[in-house]
C-alpha cells in the first residue's frame, strides 16, 4: 500500500528518495469494516482519506431521507474542507459501504512534513486541485444533464460502481426515485 | 502601497509587510471591460485570475442553450481547473458581467514566485483548499435543496449577486426557468 502511495505521488511530480521515504514513514493506513462511519453529519472535523480499497458513500439527511451525494472508490481522495477556515458542522456523513483500506490524513503531520520537504506541499496542492477539477466536472453535470444522461455517463466513466451499490442509492445519487431509475434502465435496454 | 489591496490579497496571513509588497510589485494586474471573454469553450487556458473587483460568469452551451454554472466575485479565484491544470480544452466560457480588475497568473510565473517566496506556496494551498471546501458545501446544499431553498440560500450567502446579475442568469444558475424564478419571488414576497 505504501509503495502504491509513493507511486501515486511521484506521478504528480518525481520524488527524491528522501521525500519518498518521508511519505512512506508518515502514512497511516487503516482498515475499516463495512458500516463504519468516518464522519457523521454535524461533526466538526477536518478529515482526509485516500481509498486504497473499498467504497465510501457520502450522504446527507433531507427530511429524514438519505440523499447520496458521492461515492468514493479506489484511487480517489475524500477531502472535507468545509470546516477549514472556521469550524462548521459537516453537511454530510461518510460511511464505508464495503470493508475499506484507507490512508488516514492528519493535518498536523502533513504540516510538519511540509516544513521539512516543501515540495510535498506543492504536490499536496496539486492533489487538491485535481480532486477539485473532478468535482467541478461532477457539479457541472448536475446543471446540464438529465438524470438519464447522468446515468449513462456513470456507466461510461465508473461502470464498476453500478455493480457495487444498491439501486436505490444509485437513484438518489443521480437525483431520481428508484422507480424512475428502473424506467431509465428499461428504456436504455430497449434502445438499439 | 494600498493597504486595502494587501488586505484583500493576503487577509491576515502571517507574512511580513515587505514580503507582501514585494509580491504585489510582481503581480500582473489587468482590467477587462464588461463583456470580455477571459475563457472560451475549446480553449486550453494557461491563465488563472484572482478577482479584485467585478463579477465573472461561468457558463457552458448545452444544446445551444447557455447554462450558468458559477458566478465569481471579489476575492474569488477563477481557475478553470480542467483546462489550466489538465491542459484539456475547456468546456466552459467565462465572461465579465461587469468591468473586472484581476490579478492574472500562469503556471510558469507561479513556479517562479514560489521559488522566490516559499511561504506563498502554503498560502495558495490553503486558498485552494478553502475554495474547494466552499464549493463542496455549496454543492451539498444545491443537491439537497428545492429551487426555492436554493434561491433563499443565495439571498443569504451572496445577496449582492441578486442585484448584480440579470434574473435569467440567476434562474439558470439555480437550475430553473426564468418563469419559475418569478413565481418563487412572488410567492416569497407574499409570505
Amino acid at each position: 500500500m505504501k509503495n502504491q502511495l509513493v507511486e501515486y505521488f511521484s506521478k504528480i511530480s518525481p520524488l527524491s528518495p528522501d521525500e519518498a521515504t518521508a511519505i512512506a514513514d508518515s502514512a497511516i493506513i487503516k482498515t475499516f469494516e463495512k458500516g463504519t462511519f468516518l464522519l457523521q453529519e454535524g461533526q466538526m472535523t477536518i478529515s482526509t482519506f485516500f481509498v486504497f480499497q473499498g467504497l465510501v458513500r457520502q450522504y446527507s439527511l433531507v427530511d429524514g431521507e438519505e440523499k447520496t451525494t458521492a461515492f468514493f472508490t479506489e484511487g480517489q481522495w475524500i477531502i472535507s474542507l468545509s470546516s477549514f477556515d472556521s469550524p462548521k458542522p459537516s453537511p454530510h456523513s461518510w460511511v464505508c459501504d464495503e470493508d475499506c483500506v484507507l490512508l488516514v490524513g492528519n493535518d498536523a503531520a502533513a504540516q510538519s512534513l511540509f516544513k521539512v520537504h516543501p515540495r510535498l506541499e506543492f504536490i499536496a496542492r496539486k492533489i487538491v486541485e485535481n480532486t477539485f477539477a473532478e468535482f467541478q466536472a461532477t457539479v457541472t453535470t448536475y446543471l446540464t444533464d438529465t438524470p438519464e444522461q447522468r446515468y449513462v455517463r456513470l456507466m461510461e466513466t465508473r461502470p464498476s460502481l453500478i455493480q457495487r451499490i444498491p439501486q436505490y442509492q444509485l437513484a438518489s445519487y443521480i437525483g431520481v426515485k428508484p422507480e424512475s431509475l428502473s424506467r431509465i434502465r428499461r428504456r436504455l435496454a430497449t434502445k438499439p | 502601497m494600498n493597504s486595502d489591496l494587501l488586505q484583500q490579497l493576503f487577509g491576515d496571513a502571517p507574512l511580513p509587510r515587505e514580503e507582501m509588497e514585494a509580491i504585489v510589485a510582481l503581480l500582473d494586474i489587468q482590467t477587462f471591460p464588461k463583456g470580455t471573454h477571459i475563457l472560451r469553450e475549446g480553449e486550453i487556458s494557461s491563465k488563472c485570475f484572482f478577482i479584485l473587483k467585478g463579477c465573472v460568469r461561468q457558463y457552458l452551451l448545452d444544446d445551444g442553450i447557455e447554462k450558468t454554472t458559477f458566478f465569481y466575485t471579489e476575492s474569488q479565484a477563477v481557475v478553470p481547473f480542467d483546462s489550466y491544470l489538465q491542459q484539456k480544452p475547456s468546456r466552459h466560457y467565462c465572461v465579465c458581467v461587469e468591468d473586472v480588475t484581476a490579478v492574472v497568473g500562469n503556471p510558469s510565473e507561479e513556479k517562479e514566485m514560489y521559488q522566490k517566496f516559499p511561504k506563498l506556496a502554503s498560502l495558495t494551498r490553503m486558498m485552494v483548499e478553502q475554495g474547494f471546501g466552499k464549493t463542496q458545501e455549496e454543492f451539498a446544499t444545491f443537491i439537497t435543496s428545492s429551487p426555492e431553498e436554493r434561491y433563499l440560500n443565495l439571498q443569504t450567502n451572496r445577496p449582492d449577486l441578486l442585484q448584480r446579475v440579470p434574473q435569467h442568469q440567476i434562474a439558470s444558475y439555480l437550475g430553473i426557468t426564468p418563469e419559475s424564478l418569478s413565481r418563487i419571488r412572488r410567492r416569497l414576497a407574499k409570505k
